[in-house]
């Protein structure tokens, strides 16, 4: 059969054992599922199966499977690149995904970046890359450095940083 | 972030500029390491995205052996280079721009055109003029200004176009890069008249901490002339300027003109109205940047500049 057009539906479990219900036409947007499905080149399949995501917890995976059963109705415009807007909303224009990812926290915002990347749905590794990449923009050193909680350099470490990158300082 | 793994942040990186590429890479050495043996991910982020670029853009990137040059730094030259031409400078008084710096357009000031007009009036009236229907205008001497393009191209191939509203004494071509700080201090407003093939003083000046990237010609401003055609060159070093006819030469009274520079060959070609008329001026090496020349124009001209189509010289 034509995986596209499969009206089957399988589970997604997370590593704490539960288990998210999704039709695998939505699911096999993640190249883990397809891979794990034997799904060939030409997209057909012969019966779906459910695949446990061990590497996700929880509430990311629940994130994850709104976003898959989402974008099956509605998929997410491309973000072109050089980026027309710095802030997310002026490169999203579609109001659910802007919604998705409004009041997430910092932690849950990289789980879904790492589920994204682990997964290989390449839509929901845009999306919260970009948001990631507008939440850094225009910001100097030091409050990237308390947004991502990563310790302050040395002033050693600092001054070899700054000669690496001394260009920009002359521009 | 250290919960991120490199292929996310290479991913979070390729959204971002240059500017904000360099504020995470001073965060930590993860980031930010600019040791060659041991790329860090934001050098590894610009790397990518040089590599990711179409080929012809790649050629654009100044690769320096032997420098300490980072991937963010030439990323950063690529993105400059990708961005729309302009005039990013303009010297001599006669010239201004017809709408914001960026919006690519210059124009003969009408005030300082009614200042000519009145001396050459009163010339007439003292009868020291010629009384002939072409001594209104001011004379070629009397005033040059030039507008200077925003990109500095020392590899690959470039083009751009250059739309002329009016037919006039006008000429487009390539110079040495200047000096920052020199066209800060020497704007509009300060500066009567400019002429890259006489000020030599002035433009030893305005290129000195450049000049070690002038690569081995000695070709330091070259220009089409609208009328003849002809090609005009000066080596800044000799004082000395040549004036050559060149194969394909054609005059180009109006519509476009199009130059490609190849600076993996060293070659300037022209293109007129789109058609193109040949090799203007080989030997050309190290970093230029476009140019525009007005000589004593009669008339309100702007010009306006574009990239170009890519045309290869090579067949």
């Amino acid at each position: 059969m034509n995986a596209d057009e499969c009206m089957e539906t399988i589970k997604l479990t997370s590593r704490g054992g539960d288990s998210f219900e999704l039709p695998y036409a939505a699911a096999r947007l993640a190249h883990v599922v397809r891979d794990a499905n034997d799904e060939n080149d030409d997209g057909d399949i012969d019966s779906p199966e459910d695949v446990e995501i061990l590497k996700v917890n929880s509430p990311c995976l629940e994130k994850v499977v709104e976003f898959l059963k989402h974008y099956h109705e509605e998929a997410l415009t491309e973000i072109k690149t050089p980026l027309e807007d710095n802030t997310f909303e002026g490169n999203v224009k579609q109001e659910w995904y802007q919604n998705f990812l409004k009041g997430i926290d910092q932690p849950m915002l990289f789980d879904l970046v790492t589920a994204a990347n682990f997964m290989a749905i390449q839509p929901l590794l845009d999306l919260t890359c970009l948001k990631v990449s507008c939440q850094l923009m225009g910001k100097s050193a030091e409050e990237i450095r308390q947004i991502l909680n990563i310790p302050k350099l040395t002033p050693e470490e600092e001054e070899t940083a700054r000669r690496d990158h001394r260009w920009i300082f002359d521009d | 972030m250290k919960t991120l793994t490199d292929d996310a942040v290479l991913h979070i990186a390729s959204f971002m500029d240059t500017a904000d590429m360099l504020n995470v890479a001073l965060t930590c050495r993860r980031f930010g390491s600019a040791a060659t043996d041991d790329l860090s991910l934001m050098e590894r982020g610009a790397h990518q995205l040089i590599e990711s670029a179409p080929t012809h853009e790649k050629n654009w990137v100044p690769y320096k052996k032997g420098t300490s040059t980072t991937w963010i730094g030439l990323y950063h030259e690529l993105l400059k280079l990708r961005a729309p031409p302009s005039f990013s400078s303009i010297l001599g008084s006669g010239i201004n721009y017809v709408n914001k710096k960026y919006h690519v357009y210059a124009s003969l000031r009408e005030q300082y055109q009614q200042q000519q007009l009145q001396q050459a009036k009163w010339l007439l009236r003292r009868r020291q003029y010629p009384l002939t229907k072409h001594s209104i205008a001011p004379s070629s001497s009397t005033v040059s200004c030039v507008a200077i393009g925003n990109h500095i191209m020392s590899h690959g191939v470039h083009s751009v176009k250059f739309t002329m509203t009016r037919v006039e004494k006008i000429s487009f071509g390539i110079i040495r890069p200047f000096d920052e700080y020199w066209v800060n201090m020497n704007d509009v407003s300060c500066k009567d008249s400019f002429n890259p093939f006489e000020s030599w003083s002035d433009m030893i000046d305005a290129t000195s901490s450049r000049r070690k990237n002038w690569g081995n010609s000695n070709v330091h401003c070259c220009l089409y002339e609208t009328y003849p055609g002809s090609c005009q060159w000066t080596d800044w070093e000799t004082t000395s300027q040549t004036i050559d006819d060149w194969c394909g030469m054609e005059h180009a009274l109006e519509g476009d003109v199009g130059l490609l520079l190849d600076l993996d060959e060293g070659t300037l070609s022209v293109y007129k109205n789109g058609r193109r008329l040949g090799i203007m001026k080989d030997g050309l090496s190290g970093e230029y940047c476009w140019l525009m020349s007005i000589q004593g124009a009669s008339n309100s001209t702007a010009v306006q500049i574009k990239r170009g189509y890519l045309v290869s010289n090579r067949v």
